[in-house]
């Protein structure tokens, strides 16, 4: 079987729906980011929207911060996740309660993160009257530099989880048998690690990162709740450019961020799929 | 031996540690929402579940809505991923590369369009314009088609041999198969759901409308012991799904990368 | 472990359903109607009369009526700061719009109210039960008041035309009680002289004796009459609940026993239908529910144990109202307490009999083989 006419009428009804409403607004996108003016007004005008938005200092501080995000963040939450999964990995069973709490703080609502950021980190919050107690000087946590680090780890937090559970998935498949033999062998951790573990683990990883680059533009959801539309300078994402452009009806600007959004991840995820396909091949 | 059971301990304490950073938000919510103005008081519970039906109805709505999201999107991606899975035409890893880009896309990415689009379509202010799109989210295919590439293909041939149609290999085959991804799917798609923020905002014209999720993070009640009754109601749905299905989930995500 | 979860989430499941409905109704019941005043020019000031006043935790305080939004859409009352207005001997100066004069119970803050412009008017019997020792003397009563019976701590005012919904304040409106002297001694200086404009008039106001608490014995007998609805729900939920109970050892082996737990969801169902039937019948006057939740037993007891002590000295002293009114509350009461008793009792024979039978017929099949 498999042929093409019923491959093709299998996969027609989810094509057909994110044709329609995910495709379609993205080529609405693309146009917008071509053209200026609104209304009846607009008029195609090439890459000039383009050359306009690389010099915009809040695009390039967006643009900025997010990758600042993104580069702290996910190396931090899979070494995290990953340091977490070969921990369980011997013990696995032993820990079978610790399997399932590791999704809690994924299912926590958005409103219950928030009210949780708020009891810890606000100025009369957890933190300042635990400092006081020590004696050492309250600070005002949601604004400024560390800002950014109580985003990271509400982040690792609420994700960490998530990408524990694929890791470990991944883990669990590798047979106990070659890690016996590399004892055997007078292996130590590290070379176990580099030679056994790793070389078996690229299709997790990989799955690993793209639910927590998901995961990561989700965290703008709480990051909005706390700081509204204009929040500090550290935490100023790309999706609050892309807010902001709505609300003052500058689709132009919208449309460009996101296409260079994509450009990035496409390149990103391109690259890395393309190395870990190669890495399968080479292990098949 | 001594080494080894120093790292147990070690990795028995630090799995303590972690389990406690894990749950003691939830506890300090769950014991916070029985204090309020400084005394023990069930008054806020009274209030959320008996005293006003606003926040019940909102429930209801929110659980409707992502109900409809999904078991919708467990069927087109059943579908779909079995059709990426096992089915050879043209084009296939293109189109699942792209569809797993356009998975990883933040919503503020195509929600204005969206809104341009749902607006032509009729549909806006309704709460289809709420789960047609995320009916259709790629999600679960992607999940779907890892767990249904797992089948042999020897079984799948054996039944063809044997004159079964693709409906009838789906439904006695492959799903029973694969209840773990399927239930992965279904969980992931309806916390998507639940836990939705900005369509609602976008496409919905007034607060009376608005899921609980939405309505309670955008807006919330002047009254904090209220707020955290109403967190604790938005998690028990996702703690039932969860404790129901906690054995076929951990499974499903393990399943959706063995290829 | 998804058994068990399955079986707790059925009961919370019907929680959720039940609530729903329960707050729907709640909602509605705990809505107080309320008559609301617009301040009258004097002179320069706009004044309010002094009975607007309502006597809440925090002493004598005003209401104002206020359309909220989001969480708190629809109109509601709050309590107005006390720097707002200001009292004098026999009247209030509001500078504000609107305010509370009359509602049917002691509004909650920020809760919704129902504002009603022109009640009914029907005969009524309402019940004075004295805040101390004896009642106070009576003022001059409206025409178409006029006692029934008095004793020393209570009386019963026969109405020809009553205002429904009944207002308390009303009722001491159009039976007011003679008005004592103010004791303005603390204010006096060394002669005796009072200097008018320091007097602090609402402790003046807070201090002066209260009329006697009022009832309405056509609310009352409203109430009774709900009560055996009420004790018909009661015994329907704890009947869910018995069977509830009784069906962990049913789900335990779910398999043979399908027929029977299939039966157990219907029930589960039905009962929902017909709380929901019966929540919609009973209509409850607001003058005899609590200000603040609608379970507060603390109130109840002490509002019925005052209202039937009168009512049984009354019916003692001869009063043929006061007996009839005790009389029927007693059999609608034990009605009440019946069916709130008999539902769980057969809920739980049924319950025992079901698990009795699924044994015997497990070790009849076990003889047999």
């Amino acid at each position: 079987m498999r042929k093409k006419s019923s491959g093709c009428i299998l996969i027609a009804p989810l094509v057909l729906g994110c044709l329609v409403f995910y495709l379609a607004p993205f080529l609405l996108v693309l146009r917008f980011s071509f053209s200026a003016g609104s209304g009846k007004s607009i008029r195609l005008v090439g890459l000039e929207n383009y050359q306009r938005i690389l010099r915009n200092e809040s695009f390039m501080l967006a643009f900025g911060n997010s990758l600042k995000f993104f580069a702290v963040g996910l190396p931090l939450i899979m070494v995290f996740a990953y340091l977490i999964a070969l921990l369980m990995q011997k013990q696995a069973d032993r820990h079978k309660l610790l399997k399932s709490v590791f999704l809690f703080p994924y299912i926590m609502p958005v409103a219950g993160t928030v009210l949780l950021v708020d009891l810890l980190f606000s100025e009369a919050g957890l933190l300042n009257s635990l400092l006081g107690a020590l004696g050492l000087p309250a600070g005002d946590w949601l604004a400024g530099p560390s800002a950014f680090w109580v985003t990271i780890g509400l982040y690792l937090w609420k994700n960490a989880g998530y990408a524990v559970i694929l890791l470990l998935a991944g883990l669990i498949t590798i047979p106990t048998e070659q890690y016996e033999s590399a004892d055997l062998d007078g292996a130590n951790t590290w070379q176990r690690f580099f030679y056994i573990t790793t070389p078996q683990m690229w299709y997790s990883v990989f799955f690993a990162l793209v639910f927590s680059v998901i995961n990561g533009f989700k965290c703008f959801r709480e990051i909005f709740l706390i700081g509204g539309q204009e929040p500090g300078d550290e935490i100023y994402m790309l999706q609050h450019f892309i807010n902001n452009s709505f609300e003052s009806m500058n689709y132009a600007s919208l449309s460009v961020s996101s296409i260079l959004l994509l450009a990035v991840i496409l390149i990103f995820f391109g690259l890395f799929y393309g190395f870990v396909e190669r890495k399968e091949a080479y292990r098949a | 031996m001594r080494e080894k059971t120093a790292f147990r301990r070690v990795s028995g304490g630090f799995a303590a540690l972690l389990s406690v950073i894990f749950l003691a938000p939830f506890c300090y919510v769950l014991l916070s929402s029985f204090w309020s103005q400084g005394k023990v008081s069930f008054l806020p519970y009274y209030d959320v579940f008996w005293g006003q039906s606003q926040y019940m109805l909102r429930f209801w709505r929110s659980l409707g809505i992502s109900l409809c999201v999904g078991l919708g999107q467990l069927l087109v991606s059943v579908l779909a991923g079995f059709g990426f899975a096992k089915c050879r035409f043209p084009g296939r890893n293109a189109i699942f590369f792209g569809l797993m880009i356009l998975m990883v896309l933040p919503v503020q990415v195509t929600l204005v369009p969206n809104y341009i689009m749902l607006g032509q379509l009729g549909l806006l202010d309704s709460y289809p314009a709420l789960i047609l799109p995320l009916i259709f989210a790629p999600l679960g295919a992607f999940i779907l088609r890892q767990s249904f590439a797992s089948i042999p293909d020897s079984i799948i041939d054996a039944a063809m041999l044997d004159g079964c149609g693709i409906p009838r290999i789906l439904l006695w085959i492959a799903m029973p198969m694969n209840v773990s991804g399927l239930v992965c799917a279904f969980l992931l798609s309806f916390l998507d759901a639940w836990n939705m923020v900005e369509q609602p905002i976008a496409y919905l014209r007034n607060f009376e409308r608005y899921p609980l999720s939405v309505a309670l993070a955008y807006v919330p009640p002047t009254s904090m012991a209220i707020h955290l009754v109403c967190c604790i109601l938005v998690v028990l749905p996702c703690l039932f799904l969860f404790a129901f299905f906690n054995r076929e989930l951990v499974e499903g995500i393990t399943l959706a990368e063995v290829k | 472990m998804k058994r068990w979860v399955l079986w707790v989430s059925v009961l919370a499941a019907w929680f959720l359903v039940f609530s729903t409905l329960f707050s729907l109704r709640v909602e509605q019941w705990m809505v107080p109607s309320v008559i609301v005043a617009e301040p009258r020019t004097e002179g320069f000031d706009t004044v309010l009369t002094l009975d607007c006043l309502f006597d809440t935790e925090e002493g004598l305080s005003l209401f104002a009526p206020y359309e909220g939004a989001a969480w708190e859409a629809g109109t509601r009352v709050r309590i107005i700061e006390p720097a707002s207005y200001q009292l004098t001997q026999d009247r209030i100066q509001f500078r504000g719009s609107l305010a509370v004069a009359y509602a049917t119970k002691l509004p909650r803050p920020d809760a919704l109210v129902d504002v009603i412009v022109t009640p009914k008017w029907e005969p009524d019997t309402w019940l004075a039960v004295a805040r101390e020792d004896t009642l106070p003397e009576w003022g001059a009563l409206d025409r178409r008041a006029s006692i029934q019976t008095q004793t020393e701590q209570e009386a019963l005012l026969a109405l020809e035309k009553a205002p429904v919904p009944f207002m308390e304040k009303r009722a001491w409106g159009m039976a007011p009680i003679v008005r004592q002297e103010d004791d303005l001694s603390p204010w006096a200086d060394e002669s005796g002289n009072v200097d008018k404009k320091a007097v602090d008039w609402l402790a003046v106001e807070a201090a002066r004796q209260k009329p006697p608490r009022f009832y309405s014995l056509n609310d009352l007998s409203q109430w009774t009459a709900q009560m055996p609805k009420m004790g018909l729900g009661a015994g329907l939920v704890l009947a869910f609940l018995v069977l509830w109970g009784f069906s962990w050892p049913l789900a335990r082996d779910w398999r043979k026993n399908s027929r029977r737990l299939a039966i157990s969801a219907l029930l589960t169902v039905a009962s929902l239908g017909v709380l929901a039937g019966l929540l919609w019948a009973i209509e409850l006057p607001s003058s005899l529910l609590p200000s603040t939740h609608i379970v507060d037993f603390g109130h109840y007891t002490q509002e019925f144990s005052a209202i039937f002590r009168a009512l049984e000295r009354l019916a003692a002293a001869g009063d043929v109202t006061a007996a009839d009114a005790v009389s029927q509350a007693n059999t609608r009461l034990w009605l009440s307490l019946a069916s709130a008793a008999a539902l769980p009792l057969a809920a739980a024979v049924l319950g025992l009999g079901q698990v009795l039978l699924g044994s015997r017929k497990n070790t009849h099949s076990q003889e047999r083989t």
